[in-house]
């Protein structure tokens, strides 16, 4: 009796798991605002890593992004096209990733645009979004992803060249006369290590830094007390890195117990969110500092309303240090919203598809992401967007962003990378 | 246990050997292939054919490790690690030496199949939990080797992978690859059916059950433990290849440690020491993933109350649960709960 009731239990699950399947409508994240029924339905697509070690920073992204969508249109946007967005978790894996990426595709209307937030799984879909003509606005990057231009279009400054910046804007801030100590703290990720390029150390280098060592930290830390150990050894005064803020918590902790607080300053790219960090570290966060590509949440009532409107009506379940990556992924939709505006305005809303939207994205001059980051401008051989970045540090516990920084050109090729 | 119905007789060896042994057997798996090489790829769509692609290379790369694993009784933890070797193998020699997939697919699962050996060799000393921690170092070694590379592995930054081709036909579409992995999945379970019923197989299963009879019987322990090893990783060796040109494009991140404990978790769930059940398995298991994908932003429009990350994780727990089921319930796996079900229905109504 046992066994027949075990039995059927498992039958049962099984035939509803192949049901579910088969009869799963197309799911949907936010609702769009009423529209006349006449308007042309464009799906945009949205890869956020709700799961896997991204999960801390990226669970905002559905809300940031489908309200972004939702406002867009409220607003009207795009005159005649209703926008449907359509999420389905990557979680952290490219494996992962692909599936949900062909889920997106099988979406109707299919999706427009897509948008990722991964370095290693922009890596992995260039070529599959490039044979099945999807553009991908990307929120992660690395050489492999940028060059030879593709079909992934990075919405910010590449990350070898953010750490340029960086170096720019530490050695102007440099008051002793011996060189300054520098050293990688990163994660060992792709999207960690994309800044450590031939042409970023030659660079860092070229500019009076003494290059001490290079260490790697895993993706869900729990103890970095080797790798700082090393860097107390060689003296460091200076590391840049990519990393999250849930593991620079770690390093932080490990630092402060090692006496190493006050003796290096860690600087990152823009993804690093400092007020996520000083929520974890609280005055440890003190002197870390980031290339930002985007303003303060507080400025956003004078130069972002539009995305202060988004996170007043989809904010409220969010933790309030999640502002900077609501920020963050929005502007990457906003983005591809951009794009299809122009796209529609070139063809027709009827006409858009993929291709349209690849056309508008490598034509796009000088675009305003709703006032939340600098201009956006892509080419038919560059694939990232922004040449100025932000410099964001946490002071008193508090970001402050002290200016903008011009972005050197550090790709394999580019102009500021020095001479052999 | 019996499910043939009373009255047949094999009156040859041939007969008593066969897997299928009736007629009404031999007309369902003649459907069964129709509708999987034919019926399927013509009238799916193309999110369906992925699915199925997905689950053709995870069925190869899973009954591999059932020999090594269900059948010899070595726990095997190092399983992505040995489909890496085969993936990046094949990437290797189709872009830095432009070689044929066609002939860089059977290179790569043969130089997965001794990277396999060459981790079996502890398997001289130890067994049980210290061989699976020996498998576990193996993946760590291979990841490490991979990230490190330089331009030969494309160290983080992956490698791209050439598609396959045949004179100017390049092989693209999903449908396209649908037919080179489900018909390799076709065809390396028919062989490892058939190994598992030879002179091979039993010797595996000796071992399996008793490592210290087993030599009594005339069994070398080890030469057999190293050749279910090198068939594991050459059957790994395989789906990496394949992994490779279907994803275009690879990196170290497509082969994380947690995907080796799925792995085993296919042989819990489906049945391990059972072809069919390591099928059952890895199909269950990742139709529920794609419930679980399905089911993150299905919820998340019914209940808006909570934010789409706390969803899904909680879709993450429908993992965990069901295996635990499985394991309280059945922990045979869901071939001998098939099992059951099929002899019930032999006698059905009677209950014996």
């Amino acid at each position: 009796m046992r066994n027949k009731l075990a039995g059927a239990f498992i039958l049962l699950l099984v035939i509803g798991l192949v049901t579910s399947i088969a009869c799963a409508p197309a799911a949907t994240g936010k609702p769009a605002a009423e529209k006349p029924a006449e308007n042309v339905v464009i799906t945009i697509g949205d890869l956020p890593n709700l799961t896997g070690a991204y999960a801390a920073t990226q669970s905002c992204y559905v809300e940031s992004n489908g309200g972004a969508v939702a406002l867009a249109n409220e607003k009207n946007y795009i005159p005649g096209v209703t926008l449907k967005y359509e999420w389905v978790d990557a979680a952290t894996d490219p494996a992962k990733a692909m599936t949900a990426y062909k889920k997106l595709l099988a979406a109707t209307p299919r999706p427009a645009v897509i948008i990722d937030h991964s370095t290693a799984i922009g890596t992995a879909l260039k070529q599959t979004a490039a044979a099945d003509k999807i553009p991908i606005v990307e929120g992660g990057v690395s050489n492999e992803i940028l060059i030879p231009p593709g079909w992934v279009f990075y919405y910010g400054s590449p990350y070898p060249c953010e750490a340029g910046a960086y170096a720019d804007w530490f050695k102007s801030q440099w008051k002793e006369s011996r060189a300054p100590r520098f050293a990688a703290l990163t994660w060992d990720l792709p999207y960690g290590r994309a800044w450590i390029t031939d042409e970023s150390m030659a660079y860092i280098k070229s500019k009076g830094f003494e290059i001490v060592g290079q260490e790697f930290i895993p993706a869900v830390p729990s103890d970095t007390t080797p790798q700082l150990l090393r860097l107390k050894d060689a003296k460091v005064d200076v590391c840049f890195g990519a990393m999250y803020p849930s593991a620079l918590a770690v390093v932080l902790k490990d630092a402060n117990k090692l006496g190493m607080i006050g003796t290096f300053t860690w600087g990152g790219v823009y993804a690093v969110n400092l007020i996520e960090l000083v929520g974890y570290v609280g005055p440890l966060a003190n002197g870390c500092t980031v290339t930002s590509t985007d303003i303060l949440p507080t400025m956003w009532k004078e130069k972002a309303p539009l995305m202060q409107e988004n996170w007043d009506k989809n904010g409220a379940k969010l933790a309030p240090a999640t502002q900077f990556a609501f920020a963050n992924a929005a502007e990457r939709v906003v983005i591809g919203i951009g794009a299809i505006k122009s796209a529609v305005e070139k063809v027709g809303a009827k006409n858009v598809d993929g291709q349209a939207v690849y056309n508008a994205l490598i034509n796009m001059k000088n675009f305003d992401p709703w006032g939340t980051g600098a201009p956006i401008t892509f080419s038919e051989t560059k694939r990232y967007g922004q040449d100025t970045v932000f410099i964001t540090q946490v002071q008193n516990e508090k970001a402050i962003q002290l200016g903008t920084a011009r972005v050197p050109d550090l790709l394999p090729g580019g102009k500021d990378v020095p001479a052999k | 246990m019996s499910r043939r119905p009373s009255g047949n007789f094999e009156t040859s060896y041939a007969q008593d050997i066969a897997i299928c042994h009736t007629g009404f057997q031999q007309v369902v798996m003649i459907l069964f292939l129709i509708a999987l090489l034919i019926i399927i790829p013509l009238f799916s769509s193309s999110y369906i054919l992925s699915v199925f692609n997905i689950i053709g290379i995870t069925i190869i790369a899973a009954i591999g490790l059932n020999i090594l694993t269900g059948y010899a009784g070595q726990i095997n933890l190092g399983q992505a690690g040995f489909i890496a070797v085969g993936a990046y193998c094949c990437a290797i020699f189709t872009n830095h030496l432009h070689m044929s997939f066609w002939l860089a697919l059977p290179l790569a699962a043969i130089i997965t199949g001794l990277v396999g050996t060459l981790f079996a060799l502890p398997s001289l000393r130890v067994k049980g939990f210290y061989i699976a921690v020996t498998t576990l170092a193996a993946h760590m070694i291979i990841m490490w080797l991979i990230t490190h590379g330089g331009k030969v592995t494309g160290g983080v930054e992956g490698l791209a992978s050439t598609p396959p081709q045949i004179g100017d036909f390049v092989f693209t579409t999903e449908q396209h690859y649908y037919f080179i992995i489900i018909g390799l999945t076709v065809l390396l379970t028919y062989a490892a059916k058939n190994l598992v019923r030879t002179r091979f197989g039993r010797a595996i299963i000796a071992v399996r059950d008793n490592d210290l009879a087993a030599p009594f019987l005339g069994i070398n322990v080890f030469r057999y433990k190293v050749t279910a090893f090198f068939i594991c990783a050459f059957y790994a060796g395989v789906a990496g290849a394949l992994m490779a040109s279907y994803y275009k494009m690879i990196t170290p991140e497509y082969f994380p440690m947690l995907d080796s404990i799925w792995y085993i978790g296919y042989l819990i769930v489906g049945g391990a020491g059972s072809i069919v059940g390591t099928i059952f398995g890895v199909v269950f298991l990742k139709l529920l993933s794609q419930l679980v994908m399905w089911g993150g932003p299905l919820l998340g429009a019914i209940a808006p109350i909570f934010s789409a990350g706390a969803v899904s994780g909680l879709m993450q727990f429908t993992f965990g649960i069901v295996i635990i089921i499985f394991l309280i319930f059945e922990p045979r796996g869901l071939w001998h709960r098939w099992q059951i079900m099929l002899s019930s229905m032999r006698i059905w109504p009677f209950p014996y």
